[in-house]
């Protein structure tokens, strides 16, 4: 007798292997050098896509369908516009009316397949959270708490930075830095300036101290993401009121209770050993998050600071330290910062290589042995835009900069390879460009490619692509053609890009005057021939610059 | 291009001043010459006695004002020129640990290039740079190839042997060879010295 099987879908298609050369298109992607986000994700162009997001275009934002754009990545099975999509934050989740429609068009397995990998994820960190998370992970015995933490090795060692303090805690070790525990938590910061001034190491006697719960804990301290298993939470709650988290200890507590209840109404026996408590930051008060805490100890820094800069001569013994937990000097247009190391080296690469390169170089070495501060000079920067600089590198945010200011800080952001300070910065700076003359938008624009700053280069191009006559009609627009590159003359397969470095994008390709012209034919909004025309009026009026050029050159 | 590009730089127009330093052709002649000092000064163990962040803020200069090519090219050329230094003298197989030395200082100073005009030029990074020149100029020298191979395989018989080798010695070699790419290491070691012990157990198997 045939035994009828129901019919279902082979569950080995969820692990189907594709050859690569079925994950590649059959016909070249389109490319949509003009196109917003949702038409950049239909079409998979992934460069245009980057740049939008670099830009500062919400992830999740709904067009006039009210479709986003994952979901026209998914509908036409563009896997890296999707991952990408999906890298910068979009929502899937099954559970929401965005990522319920993503799941429900994915064009096929392998869409639905990287659908569900990020569905269990949570929502990406701040920059600033992010790199102090990954600074703490990258301390060995740390990261070997986590079974199957997806940094490889030699990723992780590039965020490397040496901690100065080790716990013991049931006989394993936990490195962290003084600073980010100090501005956390009053105990550890009373403890770090009195009992364990000078000690490298505390070890933990009492058995009662579970290391779980004071890994998360400390893990949290740095990510401002707390992730405990229910079974620990009790011990964490008793970690949190030794160590005067007040905010944390009442959401613990409230919690606590929740989850006894949840035993008590279950009818069987609830296993809690896999259950884990997530909590993100934000759920906390914002004077207890990370920024708001790391901003206190700045300013603590900063009070030191002052008071040793009133001093009319910078003199050894006002490097020393103090309670502000500061491990570092950097001396800026003659003004003194005292900074924390781990916070400089965790943000910028620079400082991480130059601080850890201290003893190999010229620098720092001023210092007295003994109780003094290593002392670093920059150059070539101004006090207050280092003062801004710190200030973002301490809290993510950048508040009242004055428009004068912002091009030094794009400056900054490229030498310390800071590079989301550029977008904080640009945030600040786009309402003042709003009411400028022609002339200071074109001071803008060059600035803005020079220093890869996509959101204000592209409010520039789209500003002098509207406004084309006032700007022909400007002095400073025809001086500012004389000095670009003229037009390539190859508009195929092309999308905008800044030809700063470091903005992503193909230097060799880069061309100011070829994206503007990108520009003016979407502002025509012509289509097809009546484009074509555009184009070459457009070709035609650069030329006639381009022989003003060669005259004033010839003249010259 | 390259004409076009002086050209626009040359040009100088007050409006667009430009805070800090602007770079003209002559400047980052010299801004190059002041890095390649560093440079020597670093393969000469002479690093203490210079500044971090001005030899970065150099290299940062010339990268923002698209004389990234030239940085680049002159690394090369001056990396190379080292390296041809030392394959000439005896031992240069110990001078790895100095070279690996430079090369991560180098890498530091010129990381604004590493980080933005390297990816967007397709460029090699500065450290793989580093290794693959090394290979190039020392590890496939005909001379030193040889050498090496026949100290290795000499070294091994003569333990088989019985006498006292300096083991450290063998161990940095082949972990050299391994951190220049697996394809070195079986290349220019593991195939020759594979066919060495078959001789060698041969022979032996006919002594007895």
């Amino acid at each position: 007798m045939i035994q009828q099987r129901p019919w279902t879908i082979d569950p080995d298609l969820d692990v189907l292997n594709f050859e690569p050369d079925d994950i590649e298109p059959s016909i070249p992607l389109k490319k949509v050098p003009a196109g917003d986000l949702f038409e950049a994700a239909r079409a998979g162009d992934v460069d245009r896509l980057s740049y939008l997001i670099e830009s500062g275009a919400n992830v999740n934002s709904r067009d006039r369908w009210d479709s986003v754009a994952l979901y026209y990545a998914c509908l036409a099975g563009h896997l890296d516009a999707a991952r990408l999509l999906l890298q910068s934050g979009a929502i899937c989740s099954e559970h929401t009316f965005d990522g319920d429609r993503c799941h429900y068009a994915a064009l096929n397995l392998r869409v639905r397949k990287l659908l569900k990998a990020y569905e269990a994820r949570p929502p990406p960190l701040g920059p600033l959270q992010g790199a102090l998370r990954d600074t703490f992970l990258s301390c060995v015995p740390n990261r070997d708490s986590i079974a199957g933490h997806p940094l490889s090795n030699d990723e992780s060692s590039s965020h490397y930075f040496p901690p100065d303090i080790v716990f013991f805690v049931q006989g394993r070790p936990i490195e962290a830095h003084r600073v980010i525990l100090g501005a956390r938590s009053p105990f550890f910061k009373k403890r770090f300036e009195e009992k364990w001034k000078d000690r490298q190491e505390v070890r933990f006697a009492r058995e009662k101290l579970s290391y779980n719960a004071l890994y998360s804990l400390i893990h949290f301290f740095y990510s401002d993401r707390l992730e405990v298993a229910v079974d620990d939470m009790e011990d964490l709650l008793e970690i949190c009121k030794v160590c005067k988290c007040e905010a944390l200890r009442k959401v613990l507590e409230k919690d606590i209770i929740h989850q006894k209840y949840a035993e008590y109404k279950a009818l069987r026996e609830v296993d809690n050993s896999q259950k884990r408590f997530i909590l993100q930051g934000m759920s906390l008060p914002e004077q207890d998050r990370l920024p708001a805490s790391l901003q206190c100890i700045l300013q603590c820094s900063h009070l030191e600071s002052s008071r040793r800069n009133s001093d009319v001569v910078i003199q050894k013994e006002t490097w020393v330290s103090g309670d502000d937990l500061a491990d570092v000097c950097i001396i800026v247009d003659q003004k003194l910062f005292r900074c924390h190391q781990v916070i400089l080296a965790s943000r910028s690469e620079y400082f991480r290589a130059r601080l850890s390169r201290m003893a190999d170089f010229l620098e720092g070495k001023d210092g007295l042995p003994g109780h003094s501060l290593p002392l670093l000079e920059e150059h070539d920067l101004s006090a207050e835009t280092f003062e801004k600089m710190i200030e973002y590198m301490y809290t993510d945010g950048l508040t009242c900069i004055d428009p004068e200011q912002a091009e030094e800080i794009f400056d900054a952001a490229s030498r310390y390879l800071l590079f989301p300070l550029k977008r904080a910065a640009a945030d600040v700076l786009l309402p003042h460009l709003e009411m400028v003359s022609p002339a200071e938008i074109c001071h803008w624009l060059i600035i803005s490619d020079m220093y890869g700053v996509l959101k204000i280069r592209e409010y520039c191009l789209d500003s002098i692509a509207c406004n084309f006559e006032t700007f022909a009609n400007a002095l400073e627009f025809r001086a500012l053609l004389l000095v670009l590159p003229p037009l390539s003359g190859d508009s195929s397969l092309r999308t905008t890009l800044p030809s700063a470095p470091g903005a992503g994008g193909k230097t060799d390709q880069a061309n100011l005057l070829d994206d503007l012209r990108e520009k003016w034919l979407e502002a025509e909004a012509a289509e097809l021939d009546k484009r074509d025309e555009s184009a070459a009026l457009f070709d035609k009026r650069a030329k006639i610059f381009s022989f003003s050029r060669s005259f004033v050159l010839t003249v010259r | 291009m390259s004409h076009q590009k002086k050209r626009a730089f040359n040009f100088k127009i007050e409006t667009f001043k430009r805070y800090g330093v602007e770079l003209d052709l002559k400047y980052a002649k010299k801004t190059w010459k002041l890095l390649e000092h560093a440079i020597h000064e670093i393969y000469n163990h002479k690093a203490s006695g210079l500044s971090f962040e001005e030899h970065y803020r150099n290299a940062y200069n010339m990268v923002l004002h698209k004389y990234g090519e030239k940085l680049y090219s002159g690394l090369v050329a001056t990396m190379t020129w080292h390296l041809k230094e030392i394959s000439r003298c005896i031992e240069s197989a110990r001078k790895w640990g100095d070279h690996n030395m430079a090369l991560q200082m180098i890498r530091d100073i010129l990381m604004f290039m590493d980080r933005t005009f390297v990816p967007s030029s397709h460029k090699t990074p500065v450290n793989e740079l580093g290794l693959n020149l090394w290979r190039d100029n020392i590890i496939h020298s005909s001379e030193t190839q040889r050498r090496l191979l026949n100290t290795l395989i000499d070294c091994v018989n003569k333990e088989r042997t019985g006498e006292f080798i300096n083991r450290g010695l063998i161990r940095n070699i082949v972990k050299m060879l391994m951190d220049l790419g697996p394809s070195v290491y079986q290349q220019d070691f593991e195939k020759p010295f594979l066919e060495v012990p078959t001789n060698f157990f041969r022979a032996e198997s006919q002594h007895t």
